[in-house]
């Protein structure tokens, strides 16, 4: 570009004019045009400028005269504005720009600003006058973006503002604001006045009173108002509004309102829904206690309880709570009563229902759907037959909803009551139906666990059950849970009987409890029934029975008490296996521990050899006890101190018929309360299993004695006892009196308990205590007196007992049935 | 094994007279039973019980059937025990009891 221009002397200024221009406070610069080799304008350059101070980049006057505007102003070259002024010298029209944004980068510096720039021509310059409006353009594009944000603000909040102005002429005016246009479902435009009745037409017939007294109110009062009250726009939607008034007053004089309207319906839905979800999370947590609740519950009445407890909490008007389950066999309804309202005659009258009877339970369960009454009227109508109860019961509301299993099987139902009348929304409905679910499932755990037990339960029958021939011995056993709900631990005994008329006796301990105990239990008493047949003597057997606990995987540190019973060489031989010693017992009452024969529990690999068996002398009439460790084991106590205690129970009740002394050890040692034994610490958590072994014989103090079930072998069993009678000094009546009664017993344990199965065995112990005489006569039968087809042909037997000693007890057990007399020995001395 | 008991039986005065010696139990109750009935049926029958040892209800139940088929009269020591167990069963009520065979013969009925 080829600078052609010349400059204008300062002097070709007229004098007055530069003076007048220099007291103007706009910047007045003469720039002149400056064309290229074509002629065509290209840039200006100052060829003069007025006295206002300083120019976008506060530079003096003198730094600016004489260059370029491309030069001082970088932004504006090869620019519009450049251009703009070429076109006014060219063309002489004026140039105005009210609003010119500039931003530069001078010496560095950014610079911007707004300017107001006018241009005419002068000669073959430009006169151009700008002003500096930065300030004014700033605070009025702030205040635009504030009218901006206001109206959004008003928007978003969906505010309108409004005035009434009670002095208008003709009428009362209103003037409302875009928003609240909006708000009445109006075309939005900038505010603009309807006449009052205009205004009024938009607010909810309903509320027009409301909103008319509170504006009354309000200008009466000279006070502000808030109301909320509904808006009908023109096609018929509803919104939901709160009004803000204030009277305007001018000395005394109330001249009209203004005020705020604002659309809240959103925030009505918003609140609505918040309670909803607030209703949904207590619902949640609810449900979440109910569960949980449910899950830790063991028996059915505790479901109905626990969902009792959480009505309670959610709802305070569900009164009465029923969990109604079909009887596993019969068509016949079990219903528990959650909520203490229930009263308990109408509960003990409908615990067990046949499910032929029409109540709601009865209902949901033969339909299989929810049933949902709201009243009490409707409900005598649904059921008749149950009218009565219904009165009685005061319940007004009923829902019952099916329980389900996973299959979908109806199982039962869910019954709750209310006082008051109501009716079932979506929301409770839904609640209900959820309830059900959890209880389903609560009830449905239960029943599996039921069914677990029972299992179980009958395992350990099976597995319990004794089934001992010999007549060389007399074999007693007892088992007690830890707790009475699981009934089932990993304690377990046999006896076997032998060929030979040894008999084997054991006692154990598996880890673990239920099913899982049960079933180890179930291989190594098997495994032992089988190796007792085998093995050369009681260290053998254990022997082989860890070779075989070696693969059971639950079998690992199972203890075991084995002993090998020889009536006829009056020996035992005896081995335990981690396990507390047997206990052993003289005729003559000499107490003593065994404790050979010890080695580790089963199921561990050790390269180490267990001890051979031990063997002791066993006299007739002698008395062995194998138990396992929750018999003397109590927490926080030395064992010796166990084994202490039952030493000396022992000694006390060594010579007591089996189930009796089984009876004095339990009471002493195991139960709560027992009559006898030193005060107990604390309860013993564990399971018990006890057999109690007494070889055949007689001494000063007992005599026991065992023979085949067969009517032949009374006359023999009684010249047995008879003799025995006679050399402990009882003869004359007493010893006739005993004998008539034991042979009594002797004679029903052969007919009803052996049901002529002459391989039974009847035992008779006889026990010599201080004051009196006790006489047991057991048989492996279940019989009772009273029952039909015993005694009845021959009351006279139990009659004669009764008569000729002085109490007579019959018990029945899984063992089978004893029978025991008393003989009060005082007797012989009247 | 020796027999549990001894039956003599004897006509005597126009009335069969029974001896049992021993014990009658459910094992040979029965028995007894049989015989004395095929020999006494609508009959005075005269049961000597003094030297009968032990006597249990089997044997009453014996005794109870006889007496409805003949003319039932029953000796015995009261004190004996089994004095007492009839007495105890009240079939000493059901019966005429004597001290002597002669007066159990004599007796009117």
């Amino acid at each position: 570009m080829n600078e052609t221009g010349h400059r204008l002397p300062q002097d070709g200024l007229d004098e007055r004019f530069r003076r007048a221009l220099d007291s103007i406070l706009d910047l007045v610069v003469v720039e002149r045009a400056i064309r290229d080799d074509d002629g065509r304008i290209v840039d200006f350059v100052i060829e003069w400028m007025n006295n206002a101070p300083v120019d976008v980049a506060r530079r003096p006057r003198e730094e600016l005269i004489g260059r370029r505007i491309s030069e001082l102003y970088p932004a504006l070259a090869g620019g519009e504005l450049i251009a703009s002024y070429a076109r006014v010298v060219e063309t002489g029209e004026p140039l105005v720009v009210p609003v010119m944004p500039y931003e530069d980068v001078i010496d560095g510096q950014t610079v911007s600003g707004y300017y107001t720039v006018q241009a005419t021509r002068f000669e073959d310059s430009v006169l151009v006058a700008s002003r500096d409006i930065t300030t004014l353009e700033t605070s009025r594009r702030e205040l635009e973006i504030a009218l901006r944000e206001l109206e959004a603000a008003q928007r978003l909040s969906r505010l309108g503002t409004w005035r009434i102005d009670l002095t208008a002429k003709p009428s009362a005016s209103a003037t409302v604001s875009t928003e609240l246009q909006r708000i009445c479902g109006l075309p939005p435009g900038p505010s603009r006045e309807l006449d009052v009745d205009g205004i009024d037409r938009f607010v909810h017939p309903d509320d027009l009173d409301l909103v008319t007294r509170a504006h009354q109110r309000a200008m009466s009062a000279r006070h502000p108002i808030v109301i909320e009250h509904r808006v009908v726009r023109d096609d018929g939607t509803v919104r939901h509004v709160r009004t803000y008034s204030e009277p305007l007053v001018d000395d005394d004089a109330v001249l009209g309102l203004w005020g705020t309207t604002q659309d809240i319906s959103d925030t009505i839905a918003n609140r609505d829904a918040l309670d909803a979800e607030h209703g949904r999370r207590v619902t949640a947590e609810m449900l979440a206690d109910v569960a949980s609740a449910l899950n830790a519950a063991r028996a059915p009445q505790e479901i109905a309880d626990g969902v009792a407890r959480a009505m309670r909490g959610f709802n305070d008007e569900v009164m009465a709570i029923a969990l109604a389950v079909v009887e596993p066999d019969q068509p016949v309804l079990q219903s528990y009563f959650g909520g203490a309202s229930v009263s308990g005659e109408l509960a003990a009258r409908y615990m067990r229902a046949p499910l032929s009877v029409d109540t709601p339970a009865s209902r949901v369960v033969n339909t299989g759907r929810p049933l949902l009454v709201g009243d009490r009227v409707t409900q005598r109508d649904e059921f008749p037959a149950i009218r009565a109860d219904i009165d009685s019961a005061g319940y007004e509301a009923v829902a019952g909803l099916p329980l389900r299993r996973a299959s979908g099987e109806v199982f039962g139902a869910l019954v709750l009551a209310w006082r008051q009348p109501r009716e079932f929304d979506r929301a409770l409905v839904a609640l209900l139906h959820d309830i059900v679910v959890v209880v389903s499932r609560a009830a449905e755990r239960l029943e599996l666990l039921e069914l677990e037990r029972s299992v179980a339960r009958s395992l350990q029958l099976g597995l319990l059950a004794l089934d001992v021939r010999s007549t060389g011995a007399i074999v007693r056993a007892r088992y007690r849970a830890a707790d009475e709900a699981m009934e089932i631990g990993g304690d377990w005994y046999d006896a076997v009987d032998l060929a030979d008329g040894r008999l084997a006796v054991a006692v154990g301990d598996v880890v673990g409890r239920g099913l899982p105990a049960a079933t180890v239990m179930g291989q190594l008493r098997a495994a032992l029934g089988i190796t007792a047949l085998t093995a050369s003597d009681a260290a053998d057997a254990i022997r082989m029975l860890d070779r075989y606990a070696l693969h059971v995987p639950g079998a690992h540190c199972a203890t075991v008490a084995f002993a090998i019973v020889d009536p006829d060489a009056q020996t035992v031989s005896y081995a335990t296996a981690g396990h507390p010693p047997p206990l052993v017992v003289s005729p003559r009452g000499d107490v003593e521990f065994l404790h050979g024969g010890r080695s580790w529990p089963l199921g561990i690999e050790s390269k180490r050899v267990r001890a051979p068996a031990d063997v002791h002398r066993l006299e007739p009439g002698s008395l062995l006890l194998l138990y396992t460790d929750g018999l003397v084991e109590r927490r926080g106590e030395p064992m010796q101190v166990g084994f202490d205690r039952l030493e000396s129970v022992v000694r006390r009740n060594w010579n007591l018929p089996l189930r009796r002394l089984k009876q004095a050890i339990f009471g002493a040692l195991a139960d709560v309360g027992g009559e006898s034994g030193p005060p107990r610490k604390g309860l013993t958590r564990d399971d018990i299993a006890l057999v109690a072994v007494r070889t055949a014989g007689a001494d000063d103090l007992l005599f026991a004695d065992a023979f085949r079930a067969a009517r032949s072998e009374q006359a023999p069993a009684r010249r047995r006892l008879r003799a025995w009678l006679e050399r402990v000094g009882v003869d004359g009546e007493t010893r006739d009196a005993l004998l008539l009664a034991v042979g009594e017993a002797i004679a029903n344990a052969i007919d009803h308990g052996s049901r002529g199965d002459e391989t039974q065995v009847v035992k008779v112990e006889v026990a010599r205590r201080d004051r009196d005489i006790l006489v047991s006569v057991s048989d492996t039968g279940q019989w009772q007196p009273g029952v039909e087809g015993y005694f009845t042909g021959r009351g006279r037997g139990h009659l004669l007992m009764q008569a000729l000693v002085d109490d007579v007890h019959i018990d029945t057990d899984h063992q089978g049935t004893i029978v025991t007399l008393r003989l009060d020995r005082q007797r012989e001395l009247v | 094994v020796s027999p549990l008991h001894e039956l003599q039986v004897v006509e005597e005065g126009g009335a069969l007279v029974a001896h049992v010696d021993g014990e009658v139990d459910s094992s040979n109750a029965g028995e007894v039973g049989r015989t004395l009935r095929e020999r006494a049926e609508g009959r005075r029958l005269v049961l000597d019980l003094r030297d009968t040892e032990y006597l249990d209800s089997a044997g009453i139940a014996m005794l109870d059937a006889l007496r409805r088929v003949t003319d039932l009269r029953v000796v015995l020591t009261t004190q004996s025990i089994v004095g007492r167990a009839l007495m105890i069963a009240g079939f000493a009520q059901l019966v005429s009891v004597f001290d002597t065979v002669d007066q159990a013969i004599a007796a009117p009925k």
